[in-house]
């Protein structure tokens, strides 16, 4: 019986469209994890805030959507934009 | 043939979710059935000791999002009862079967039972669902003295909660320090004085000898001597993998389903190249750190090890990347952030990198010895999380102090 990685052709995936970023300040605890996952749109500055960028490149949109998806109080909502 | 092509992921929970997710990211345009035992479709459980049984998270907010079209078959309020490798089927309840191309399993975990503990009680109980969430919260509606058999991040948090709603809490465990198994006795006893301040009753390095039912609660007698008597109990003492439908298949079932580490299960110690398992029921050797197969029951290593699963399902066995992930883990206790990245319980001395642990605002480096050097396998910060971010990539390095 084959597996399932040999019959099933696979399509390249859609490049991702960019995304707006808005962080639920009331339920961002600071853990930092989306730092960690999106290091060049996420910041925790000295000043003990979180610093982001609201609309990334559409080459950030894999690294954002996982930085999103990890955050610890799910604080992070992403919303599609247009190019 | 796609339509025909069918991944059948087993559990709908985050690891399941994540794989399926990145099913349809990799492009794979077959069929994805997700089987739940529950009636819900995945949610986030970290609120269900915390914010739900505080008020700050709302049902609402429990869904958990994808960012791709899932285009699943949702078989919820289902149950496999077993797996047939050589047929390439599942027998669900009813006896049904189904067949695949491709299987994740991710099944993962249910609240492991402490011997004598009356939980068919309404007011003793356990914390795994939704439904076990409800429960515990109507019994805190009802209480003042709460006993929360078990010191580890359940039981921790559970207290928190307690004290957040006025309750008075009590935590018992057979170690002399909280959450030992995570964080070690240095720490462990930080977090034991964090509990102390804030009012949680902490009685350590004892265990429950019996339990007698009262009209009002229950009495605990407790191997001390002394006897605890509570409006309510819930027990938290740790996990047991939901593998009972996997018996018979050939897997083995030690702790968890055992993989390799592409996540592939294996079967007469080769990898089974249409099954993986994922989230807190793999157990798999992560070569960051040595060859030892075990289990992580971490939040983002469901999702972390479900998108890893997913893809070396597609890849196969031989192509597959291993799974090397960093885990991670937070909890909120009494207003304290902790955070834990590798594996600390692998560390044999610990180092305090950042911080101080009088201010409560530290981190600290857990190291193993190695022919190499002292390398860094783990570390914990209380309240520091920028001094985190910049170890992050240091862990499973020799360390250089100073």
């Amino acid at each position: 019986m084959t597996g399932p990685h040999n019959p099933a052709p696979t399509v390249a995936s859609a490049p991702h469209r960019p995304v707006r970023i808005s962080v639920d300040k009331s339920h961002c605890q600071l853990y930092g994890i989306c730092v960690q996952e999106a290091p060049t749109v996420f910041n925790l500055g000295t000043d003990g805030r979180l610093h982001y960028t609201t609309r990334p490149g559409a080459g950030d949109t894999d690294r954002v959507r996982q930085a999103a998806r990890c955050c610890p109080t799910q604080a992070i909502t992403l919303s599609e934009r247009r190019p | 043939m796609t339509t025909e092509h069918r991944i059948v992921i087993a559990g709908a929970g985050l690891a399941g979710l994540s794989a399926a997710e990145r099913l349809r990211e990799r492009g794979h345009t077959g069929q994805v059935v997700i089987i739940g035992d529950e009636p819900y479709r995945p949610y986030n459980r970290t609120p269900l000791s915390k914010g739900l049984l505080t008020g700050d998270v709302s049902r609402r907010d429990l869904p958990l999002r994808t960012y791709t079209d899932l285009d699943a078959v949702w078989r919820l309020g289902t149950r496999v009862l077993a797996l047939d490798l050589e047929r390439q089927q599942l027998l669900l309840a009813g006896g049904e079967r189904l067949g695949f191309d491709g299987l994740v399993i991710a099944t993962g975990i249910e609240a492991r039972h402490l011997p004598g503990a009356p939980v068919h009680l309404p007011r003793v109980r356990m914390l795994r669902t939704l439904a076990d969430a409800d429960a515990i919260d109507r019994a805190l509606a009802k209480a003042d003295h709460v006993a929360i058999v078990g010191g580890g991040f359940i039981g921790c948090e559970i207290a928190v909660a307690a004290r957040t709603r006025g309750l008075r809490p009590t935590i018992i465990d057979l170690s002399p320090t909280l959450l030992a198994a995570s964080l070690g006795p240095a720490l462990g006893a930080i977090v034991g004085d964090i509990h102390r301040d804030a009012g949680v009753d902490l009685r350590l390095g004892v265990g429950v000898q019996g339990w007698t039912e009262t009209p009002a609660g229950v009495q605990l007698g407790l191997d001390s001597g002394e006897t605890l008597t509570a409006d309510a109990a819930v027990v938290g003492i740790g996990t047991h993998a939901r593998v009972e439908w996997l018996r018979g298949s050939g897997l083995d079932l030690t702790d968890g389903v055992l993989c390799t580490p592409t996540c592939h299960v294996q079967k007469d110690g080769n990898p089974v190249e249409s099954v993986v398992a994922a989230g807190d029921i793999a157990r798999w050797p992560n070569p960051r750190f040595d060859t030892t197969p075990r289990r992580v029951e971490h939040w983002i290593n469901a999702i972390e090890m479900g998108q890893a699963a997913a893809e070396a399902l597609l890849a196969g066995p031989a192509a597959a990347r291993p799974f090397t992930p960093i885990p991670r883990f937070w909890s909120h206790q009494h207003g304290v952030r902790i955070q834990s990245l590798g594996m600390p319980a692998l560390g044999t001395e610990m180092t305090i990198l950042d911080g101080t642990p009088k201010s409560r605002r530290f981190m600290a480096g857990f190291t193993r010895p190695t022919p190499k050097g002292s390398i860094l396998v783990g570390a914990v910060a209380l309240d520091s999380p920028r001094a985190l971010l910049r170890h992050r990539d240091h862990i499973g390095q020799v360390l250089n102090v100073g």
